[in-house]
């Protein structure tokens, strides 16, 4: 090996082995909708965050436990290219429904400055990748808190996959009522046609949680949650909460292939209210 | 009026919008005492396709008639819808069938708007509100009854035949006679004969459940609207009714499944005899002679009274013609109109086809005829300015106004026969004409003279 040897990898700040670089990929692909990504490497495992407009954030939480191996000496960020890594670690086969393939990943961080050390290996093929790492950018914080939360649903992903993909295009906002009377929880676009609302009844088989306290109605750019839908596509489970100032969070559970759980959460800021 | 139609019907109500959306772009919403109507008609007026629902079909049905008499059905609310916005509600047939448990219909005449909602499992509800506009009955002009011929087959037996041709096949030619029925597609016109394929499919009459003919025949039709016919019949299962007499006359599809609903297809036919070839007028491309063709066809009915035309009608003409121009995207100019003219049409369609439905006032039907032709022409004249056949006829009987059109008539030379015409003029009509294109000699016959070539 000539980028990592045994004798160098104290001098790497993070070091993470895992037997199936697939699991990482599903995940790192719900959030791959810019090309550039904040990596952030703690002790509990990584986050990748990826934002937009400074209107929205998606985080990705790999933890240290779907790792076969993680070292980390201290805590490091850094920005890399997405795509690129991304199309790394794609690269043996990237498809999660098909093949067999289980290619295996070494991914070595030497601090400050060094690039972001990829090792995949499969079936007796061995391929290095070394990608240029940049300074982190300030991430947004959008100061949402558990204290702040007023309306929570948590629920089954199928009806908002469906809902999602027959939205209407049309339609510049999609305006998102959450409250703790009929209809609980509604999704509205006004489309060049005319309005499409779909209703969820908190009575819904598809509901597990049902937890609001306000009325809340706000909207939000229906451009800025598109990159929503591919997270929403590989996930199984969903949580949904609001804050009081209209702060959507969404958490997305996935299921990779060893069954391992992870989650993708992605914070959006309302529209503002127009003044009358 | 409010309607709901209970999961096992939604399915079928799906493929009919689906079917009806394969051939106008506007959905016509005419609810009846007995049901509701769901129509279209296709932008070259070539094609006519109307779905009737009983209230049967409906698990609870109010047709929003306040008083039970004869004529309170004009009071019912008529209207259109575009038929892409009602279409997307029912998008996915698999999903309606599989999520879907009811689907209730409301058309609100005081804000204009047809609201559709869908209850779905899990405690799913989805609502659409479109808005609509107001509108005449769209009705065309055709009598199964007197059709010389009839056929009635399962739908898999055409749906099976028609697979032979190719997608893009336009149309097909349908010819009966006593022992074997021949489906080929149609040529137009090939400069180079060599080039084009023909299919020819035969079908024994046996294949057929009702096979009762006068005669041979022959008639050329849109495939393409064909297929929007099988899409419909196939997967639901259910016999075609064919009814058609000469070339020229339409062609009428029943799928029917009485009492519940019933599905009409209209469609034009294309008139064979250069002679009765409209002058003029070609411009519009290809699907226009067949719409052209079924008006000016002496049989055809729709036709039949414009000698009889009356003159009092320019101002109502004038009138209507203002009013028919408002398009889907200007609703609010409806509400300027003046009542007046209103009950002046009030036995008038839109656009192109008369209605002929209400016998008892032939009066108003003659008024009826011409206001609807000029309408058709005058949209053709706008594009090419030329004038038609029919519209001479009519012009002569109509005053003052129309006198320019007139001239205009008489300044400008014949066509030339059809065949010629059509090959000459058929880049004009192909969707990548590059007038540039056009001439590319094989030898130069003369050098550019330019001195710096």
């Amino acid at each position: 090996m000539s980028l990592c040897s045994q004798q160098d990898d104290r001098n790497y700040k993070l070091i993470a082995k895992t037997d199936n670089a697939k699991n990482i990929l599903q995940v790192l692909r719900a959030v791959n909708f810019r090309e550039s990504a904040t990596l952030f490497a703690t002790a509990n495992g990584l986050k990748v965050t990826v934002e937009e407009a400074k209107c929205l954030q998606a985080n990705a939480f790999i933890q240290s436990e779907l790792f076969q191996e993680y070292k980390i000496q201290e805590e490091v960020t850094f920005k890399v290219d997405l795509n690129v890594l991304v199309e790394c670690l794609s690269i043996f086969g990237g498809s999660i429904f098909g093949g067999s393939s289980t290619p295996s990943l070494k991914m070595c961080y030497g601090g400050h400055g060094s690039p972001l050390i990829l090792l995949l290996e499969e079936a007796g093929a061995l391929t290095d990748c070394s990608i240029c790492t940049l300074e982190a950018d300030d991430t947004l914080d959008f100061n949402f808190c558990n204290s702040g939360v007023v309306n929570k649903v948590i629920m089954r992903s199928d009806c908002l996959k469906e809902i999602f993909s027959e939205l209407d295009t049309s339609s510049d906002v999609l305006e998102i009522v959450m409250t703790p009377n009929p209809p609980y929880f509604r999704f509205s676009t006004i489309g060049s046609y005319g309005t499409n609302r779909t209703d969820i009844s908190k009575d819904s088989d598809l509901i597990e949680n049902f937890a609001c306290t306000r009325t809340m109605t706000h909207q939000y750019k229906l451009a800025l949650l598109r990159p929503l839908s591919k997270a929403l596509m590989a996930a199984y489970k969903v949580s949904v909460r609001m804050d009081d100032r209209g702060f959507l969070c969404l958490q997305f559970m996935i299921k990779t292939e060893d069954n391992h759980v992870c989650f993708v959460e992605f914070f959006c800021c309302p529209e503002e209210e127009q003044a009358e | 009026m409010k309607c709901v139609i209970p999961g096992v019907n939604i399915k079928v109500f799906g493929r009919a919008i689906h079917s009806l959306a394969k051939i106008g772009d506007e959905l016509y919403i005419e609810p009846h005492s007995t049901g509701v109507s769901f129509r279209t008609v296709n932008s070259s007026r070539s094609a006519f396709a109307s779905f009737h629902f009983d209230s049967r079909f409906f698990s609870h049905f109010d047709d929003g008639l306040v008083s039970q008499q004869p004529d309170a059905e004009d009071e019912t609310v008529k209207c259109k819808v575009s038929m892409k916005a009602f279409i997307s509600v029912f998008k996915s047939l698999a999903a309606l069938e599989r999520t879907v448990e009811k689907c209730k219909l409301v058309l609100d005449g005081e804000d204009a708007k047809l609201g559709v909602q869908l209850t779905c499992r899990h405690g799913i509800v989805k609502s659409c509100t479109l808005s609509f506009i107001e509108c005449e009955t769209l009705q065309a002009v055709y009598d199964k009854d007197s059709c010389t011929t009839h056929i009635h087959s399962q739908a898999r037996v055409l749906s099976d035949a028609v697979l032979n041709f190719q997608l893009s096949q336009e149309e097909v030619t349908l010819s009966v006679s006593p022992r074997k029925t021949i489906l080929r597609n149609y040529v137009d016109d090939e400069p180079d004969p060599g080039k084009a394929i023909h299919t020819m499919l035969t079908l024994q009459s046996e294949e057929f459940d009702v096979y009762d003919i006068s005669g041979d025949c022959e008639v050329t039709f849109c495939l393409k609207e064909l297929r929007a016919v099988l899409t419909f019949a196939e997967p639901v299962n259910l016999p075609i009714t064919s009814h058609f007499s000469d070339p020229g006359s339409p062609i009428i599809f029943c799928v029917n499944n009485s009492p519940m609903f019933e599905g009409i297809f209209v469609l034009a036919t294309l008139s064979q005899k250069p002679d009765t070839q409209v002058s003029g007028s070609h411009a519009l491309g290809r699907r226009t002679p067949q719409s052209v063709h079924k008006r000016n066809d002496p049989e055809s009915p729709s036709c039949s009274q414009a000698p009889s035309a009356m003159n009092r009608t320019v101002q109502s003409i004038n009138e209507s013609l203002r009013v028919e121009s408002p398009t889907v995207r200007r609703p609010q100019k409806t509400n300027d109109i003046p009542r007046s003219v209103y009950e002046n049409r009030e036995t008038v369609s839109s656009a192109c086809t008369s209605a002929t439905h209400d016998k008892a006032n032939p009066q108003k039907n003659n008024e009826a005829i011409p206001l609807s032709s000029s309408m058709q022409h005058r949209h053709a004249s706008n594009i090419n300015g030329s004038v038609s056949q029919p519209e001479i006829s009519l012009l002569r009987l109509e005053a003052n106004n129309m006198a320019a059109e007139k001239e205009e008539e008489e300044v400008i030379p014949g066509t030339p026969p059809s065949k010629k015409f059509r090959f000459f003029f058929r880049p004009c009509f192909e969707s990548t004409f590059d007038p540039l294109t056009l001439f590319e000699p094989d030898k130069i016959l003369a050098e550019d003279s330019d001195d710096d070539s």
